[in-house]
């Protein structure tokens, strides 16, 4: 059964068809690299998985459930939960401190501080910014608030994780780390990841690769 | 649980500028509530003052009774007068309790030491300083020895005028009628009916009117800013998987927590200003510090209802983030709904008909009280919720006709974010409305004050009548200034009474007579008498014609008759009241004649309760404007401080791409000014629609008050002018250091 799956999605702003029937489908541990020119959906794709944006048309699935069905409540739950979510436009709070950013998911769920902290600690560390740990997001590079995003993401382990262009601001090193990062936890701890990317070597890390064209996926190709 | 603490958290200062804006959001709470507190002050000063006012008081013997030797009736132990009398000079009341005949064994009032003999007086603190500062003035009026300062726990307010003076038995003569036999002095205070409860209820609907609309704008204003930071916060708490209601409680932590701080701020400061308002007081209106008080109850009220309105207009603010975490504006503006616009419009409209009624429908004055007042209140909110619309239509007109970049960046931002422009202005729109409001409500004050005393017009001789004083002919006319003096003699009663004149002496009282004056006769003069009264007191003297006068002076003696000194019986030697023309101060008048007969009734009518109303209502109306400019421009400045913090993005973007600095000003110009100017009109002409609705009060036109009109406009403009000057000043216009720092 697919982790995440969505059937027909229909969405437009106005006068701009934004998706015309989206099929989806994505299993645990798989990644999935969604790539297409400027415009063309993908971030409006990954809204309606995050259930942030209500399809017009069109059904999202998540563990099973459907997305609709959900009171906003439940929806925030599984959200906090069940997805890391890491937009185009990484949003730290900057009157929280980088490591209590990271923290944030964990300690919304309940977790005590020392538990919170310890976990924090091992994800900025995989990052590399452990040394930023009491930094505020105002003080650091555009890279490291990006990694910093990237690490709330994953900092709860969840079984799907939506990334939007996660590197945009990254040199090819850490944009390699990072996107590794992403990758290898996914094989590793079975999450499933989609990841929206410009950078064709980084689709290419992913199992699935397919192209949004207008609102519509145009090349569902399997990886050999 | 962790929603609040986080919320918490976030409060945490980062850097001076999150302090700044926390502050500023407890401004409005902060001032607000003192305002409040201070209109709600009112009642409780009212209520104790009129506790020992009654304390004060003399209990009088319901029986007149006579004075035949001087034995009192039953019941009653002595005898007194009491008089209430308005001192131009101080702006003040005197009241003189005058006590005679007291037979030893009598009970003393706690606050006298003993009572004065004759020729003795025990004086309140600020009366003994007015007799010590102008002996050749007022203290001419209590030539008496001073016996005992008055304690403070007798008097209604640190600056009361206050005497209790001995006379002897002649002076409580029965012709004087202001002589009563007396129970007690020192009332019973439960049994005091108070100033009414009406006067209070005035006091506070204008309070409510000058003090509630100022603080329900700087309290919403205040808790409306930083509102693009607290919807960044929203979405980035959604994004991580918040409910609403966590995130919701997350973002009004801040407000909340600023404006219950602020609120209790708010209280501090008004305990604070407390003993300072027993030595300012209000104009002519003083009180003691002990009296303020409002009940412990009623500022929590306060305290919450104030944290509660911030807290909601807050979130109401970020409605929009709540059932849209991924912020964008829903499709740029207002033309998308119109029936908000229409919503947004109703409030000016209801207010504007309210009004309009008020203006036009004759009604009951309590009635057309409650619509005239509820009609400026509606308005008021009205300006509030129609000022958006009113900024988005212009503002889309502007970027339209654009012929410079300043001018469209202008255009774009009042058509894209209609209500950040309209809280700028709205401090200053509500404040002209209240100014406007106040002036209007001067003019029909003054006019009541000018139409009902005709001492004010300057160069006519003035008239006093006495109706009694414990004096002769020839001391009053030695009196300076005293102009004519004629006694009146007969009976008050029996409403019968003439006047003693010759008639070459007649023709000096009058301007215009009738030629047909007769020495020889009683002459009915213009109104006429009792005929049978006149046969008791003069019989046997033929009537002659009647006689027909003006008098120079404004008003004319109080008799029917008129005879000439030398045709009045022997039997008749004591007059009971005196016609007097003064060609100077009347006051200096009345306290020469006060000292020789500290029992003097002098006739005064209602000229000087006017005179104490105009000023009393027009300290009021003053210090409220006062209290209304404050809190308007707190919360303007309040606004632009706020706006100048997050602007700092947008500038540093725009200076970023090479926009010249004066552009960026220019922007700000056109962006304040635009919705300002167009406000300030529309305000202007309902402050003065509502003004032309309230003279309605004085039931007759008057002349157009240019004076208080000026006042109103050279106030706003002013206001105005500081406004748009301060908000262009303040545009960041250098690259700040921290570029990022808004993550
Ligand atoms: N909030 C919005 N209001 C109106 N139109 C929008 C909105 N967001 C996106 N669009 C439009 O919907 C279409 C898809 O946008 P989307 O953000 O999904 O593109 P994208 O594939 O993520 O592009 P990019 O690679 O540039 O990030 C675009 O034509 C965009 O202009
Ligand atoms: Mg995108």
């Amino acid at each position: 059964m697919p982790v995440l799956s969505c059937e027909g999605l229909h969405l437009s702003y106005g006068s701009t068809l934004a998706l015309r029937g989206v099929d989806l489908r994505v299993g645990a541990g798989e990644s999935v690299a969604v790539v297409g020119s400027s415009g063309s959906g993908k971030s409006t794709l990954l809204h309606c998985f995050a259930g942030l944006r209500v399809p017009d048309r069109g059904e999202v699935r998540v563990g099973g459930v459907l997305l609709s069905s959900l009171s906003d409540r439940r929806r925030s739950r599984l959200r906090l939960e069940r997805m890391g979510v890491v937009f185009q436009f990484g949003e730290l709070l900057p009157e929280l401190t980088m490591e209590e950013n990271v923290g944030l998911p964990l300690w919304v769920t309940g977790l005590s501080r020392s538990a919170v902290a310890e976990r924090v600690g091992e994800v900025l560390d995989d990052f590399g910014i452990v040394h930023l740990a009491d930094s505020y997001p105002g003080e650091v590079s555009g890279g490291e608030k990006q990694r910093a995003a990237v690490a709330r993401a994953l900092v709860h382990d969840p079984p799907i994780v939506l990334a939007d262009e996660p590197t945009g601001s990254l040199d090819s090193v850490n944009a390699d780390r990072v996107m590794s990062a992403l990758v290898d936890r996914s094989c590793r701890y079975g999450q499933a990841l989609v990841l929206v990317t410009h950078e064709m070597r980084f689709a290419e890390l992913c199992d699935r690769r397919l192209t949004i064209l207008d609102g519509e996926i145009a090349l569902p190709r399997l990886r050999p | 649980m962790r929603a609040v603490w986080l919320g918490f958290r976030l409060l945490r200062p980062r850097d001076g500028r999150s302090a700044v804006r926390i502050v500023l959001m407890g401004m409005g709470a902060m001032f607000g509530v003192t305002a409040v507190l201070g209109v709600l002050s009112i009642p409780s000063v009212v209520l104790a003052q009129a506790g020992r006012l009654g304390a004060q008081e003399v209990v009088w013997n319901q029986e007149r009774g006579t004075l035949p030797g001087y034995t009192t009736p039953v019941g009653a132990r002595f005898w007194g007068q009491t008089s209430n009398r308005w001192i131009p000079s101080a702006q003040r009341s005197l009241v003189v309790h005058s006590v005679g005949a007291v037979p030893s064994g009598t009970s003393i009032p706690l606050w006298l030491d003993r009572y004065p003999e004759p020729g003795e007086i025990a004086v309140s603190p600020e009366l003994a300083e007015h007799l010590g500062n102008e002996p050749g003035g007022f203290g001419r009026r209590f030539p008496q020895e001073i016996i005992q300062i008055l304690p403070d726990e007798i008097l209604v307010s640190p600056d009361q005028l206050f005497a209790v003076v001995g006379v002897g038995v002649d002076p409580l003569a029965p012709q004087n009628s202001g002589v009563f036999p007396i129970k007690q002095l020192g009332g019973d205070e439960a049994n005091y009916q108070g100033p009414g409860f009406r006067a209070v209820r005035v006091m506070v609907v204008m309070g409510a009117i000058f003090v509630l609309l100022p603080m329900l704008v700087f309290v919403a204003t205040s808790a409306r800013l930083s509102a693009r930071t607290r919807q960044r916060r929203l979405a980035a708490l959604r994004i991580i998987g918040m409910t609403t209601p966590q995130a919701a409680a997350v973002a009004a932590f801040e407000v909340a927590f600023a404006s219950f701080a602020g609120a209790l701020a708010g209280v501090a400061l008004w305990r604070a200003l407390i003993p300072l308002s027993e030595k300012v007081g209000l104009g002519p209106l003083r009180w003691f510090a002990s009296d303020v008080s409002v009940p412990f109850n009623n500022i929590v009220v306060l305290v919450f209802a104030v944290v509660l309105l911030s807290t909601a207009v807050a979130l109401a603010g970020s409605l929009r983030a709540f059932s849209n975490p991924l912020q964008e504006r829903a499709s740029a503006g207002p033309s998308a709904s119109v029936g908000l616009r229409q919503l947004r419009v109703l409030p000016l409209g209801v207010g504007i008909a309210l009004l309009v009624w008020a203006a036009a429908a004759p009604t009951e004055t309590n009635v057309w009280f409650m619509i005239f007042a509820a009609g400026n209140i509606v308005v008021g909110i009205g300006v509030y919720t129609f000022l958006p619309v009113l900024t988005s239509t212009l503002g889309r007109r502007l970027a339209k006709r654009a012929h410079s970049p300043a001018m469209r960046i202008a255009g774009r931002r009042l058509s894209h974010d209609p209500a950040a422009a309209a809280r700028v202005v709205v401090g200053v729109l509500t404040l002209v409305l209240i100014v406007g409001f106040g002036q209007m409500l001067m003019v029909v004050i003054e006019w009541g004050a000018t139409r009902n005393d005709p001492s004010l017009d300057a160069g006519t001789p003035q008239s006093v009548s006495i109706l009694y004083a414990d004096t002769d002919t020839e001391s009053i006319r030695s009196i300076d200034g005293v102009n004519l003096a004629f006694p009146i003699v007969g009976s008050r009663t029996r409403g019968s009474r003439v006047l003693i004149a010759s008639c070459s002496e007649m023709k000096q009282i009058a301007a215009v007579s009738s030629e047909n004056c007769d020495d020889n006769k009683l002459q009915p003069l213009n109104r006429s008498g009792d005929s049978e009264a006149i046969h008791d007191l003069i019989p046997d003297i033929a009537l002659a014609d009647r006689f027909d006068f003006e008098t120079n002076g404004s008003s004319r003696p109080e008799a029917h008759y008129r005879i000439h000194p030398d045709l009045l019986p022997r039997t008749i030697d004591v007059p009971h009241s005196w016609y007097i023309e003064l060609n100077q101060d009347k006051e200096s008048f009345v306290n020469t004649i006060v000292g020789m007969s500290p029992t003097a009734n002098i006739r005064e009518t209602a000229i000087h309760d006017r005179g104490r109303q105009a000023s009393t209502y027009g300290a009021l109306i003053n210090a409220a404007t006062i209290v209304a400019l404050l809190l308007s421009l707190g919360a303007t400045l309040t606004v632009l401080t706020d706006r100048c913090l997050e602007r700092r993005r947008t500038s540093n973007q725009l200076l970023a791409l090479g926009l010249a600095p004066t552009t960026l000003r220019k922007t700000e110009a056109i962006w304040i000014t635009t919705p300002l100017a167009s406000g300030l009109t529309i305000a202007v002409l309902l402050a003065l629609f509502s003004g032309f609705a309230g003279l309605r009060l004085t039931g007759e036109w008057l002349a157009v008050p240019t004076q208080e009109i000026a006042t109103v406009v050279i106030i706003g403009a002013t206001c105005a002018a500081s406004t748009a000057l301060t908000a262009i000043l303040a545009t960041p216009t250098r690259l700040s250091h921290h570029i990022q720092s808004d993550a």
